[in-house]
């Protein structure tokens, strides 16, 4: 089975089904990142494939001692930035979460279904405390939680020192806890 | 009907948060293509799209594979023509304020003082900068004067 090193080496050299394969292992996390900084839509998508596109034409810069997964999902975070400022106004991001029962959802461990709308509420929940956050904010949560990357490799996409991410995370999950409690009291 | 507030744990939120993103709408359908080999498989729409776009870019060869050679410009490329324009540009600058360099007069009246003049005098010279005469020549007596 091929490595991503390899992978990426082979596009580097003109391989079209080498980056396909790429687009393929990755696409589903750029699109959450891009949709975290654009909201649900098909902007988030076109900003991913102009991001793909991109880390196309610049792969000879990529570093293959690094991880490819943060170099890519940094290009990502960056073109749907631009793609949010190239709307020239402050649109209010909305994340809409996969209908209740299908796609991942239905493939959640969770049984019963009382317990299964509970966890679906609070997802819905905390999906809309986090389109409230500010712009850095909820693309930092999108890279560590929603793109799982580890804090070192958010700190890489970022460009920032690591104990930077740690305090960005922190200030972003305290806002977080705040949004939530706010939202039930009087 | 109002909701409760929630609250928990970092590690509780940070879960929540993971299947969230587990979660969110991403609308990828898929598309049939033919692979290399011939055999057709179903790949995302995106992927599609994107290696479409990619051959576009390499037929116009706007790719930069490692290595390789940037083409070879005709002498008078705009790079190089622009670096002339710059040049010269340049050397007319310098001439410019060569020869409209003002005097030290033209100078000190933009700043509304008279120019410094340092001029040399003979020392002695009445009215002039030097020693004065008198402290300079010590008086003789001679041995013929009488009083």
């Amino acid at each position: 089975m091929d490595t991503e090193e390899d992978l990426v080496l082979r596009s580097r050299s003109g391989d079209h089904l080498a980056f396909a394969r790429l687009i393929e292992m990755h696409q589903a996390a750029a699109v959450r990142v891009a949709t975290a900084v654009l909201g649900s839509g098909t902007e988030a998508d076109d900003a991913v494939q102009d991001a793909f596109i991109k880390s196309y034409t610049r792969l000879t810069q990529f570093d293959s001692q690094r991880s490819f997964r943060p170099w890519l999902l940094a290009i990502v975070a960056n073109e749907a930035r631009n793609h949010r400022r190239a709307a020239g106004r402050r649109v209010a991001v909305t994340l809409r979460l996969a209908a209740h029962g299908d796609g991942a959802a239905a493939r959640s461990p969770v049984g019963d279904p009382a317990q299964a709308y509970d966890a679906h509420e609070l997802r819905c929940r905390v999906a809309a405390a986090v389109s409230k956050l500010s712009d850095r904010d909820r693309e930092i949560v999108a890279l560590r939680y929603f793109a799982e990357l580890s804090e070192a490799e958010t700190a890489e996409a970022l460009g920032c020192a690591l104990g930077t991410v740690k305090s960005r995370l922190s200030r972003a999950r305290r806002r977080l806890q705040a949004c939530l409690v706010e939202e039930g009291e009087p | 009907m109002r909701r409760r507030s929630i609250e928990m744990p970092d590690e509780r939120l940070e879960a929540v948060l993971r299947d969230v993103g587990a979660h969110l709408a991403l609308d990828v359908p898929a598309t049939a293509t033919a692979t290399a080999t011939g055999t057709a498989t179903e790949r995302p729409a995106m992927v599609t799209t994107v290696l479409a776009r990619i051959a576009e870019l390499d037929n116009h060869d706007v790719r930069d594979p490692a290595g390789s050679r940037p083409p070879r410009r005709r002498f008078g490329g705009e790079r190089r023509r622009s670096l002339v324009l710059v040049g010269a540009g340049a050397v007319v600058v310098v001439a410019l304020v060569l020869a409209i360099t003002p005097t030290r007069d033209a100078v000190a009246g933009w700043f509304g003082i008279g120019a410094v003049r340092i001029t040399t005098t003979d020392p002695g010279t009445p009215g002039g900068a030097g020693p004065r005469a008198e402290a300079s020549t010590p008086p003789t007596l001679s041995p013929e004067s009488s009083p």
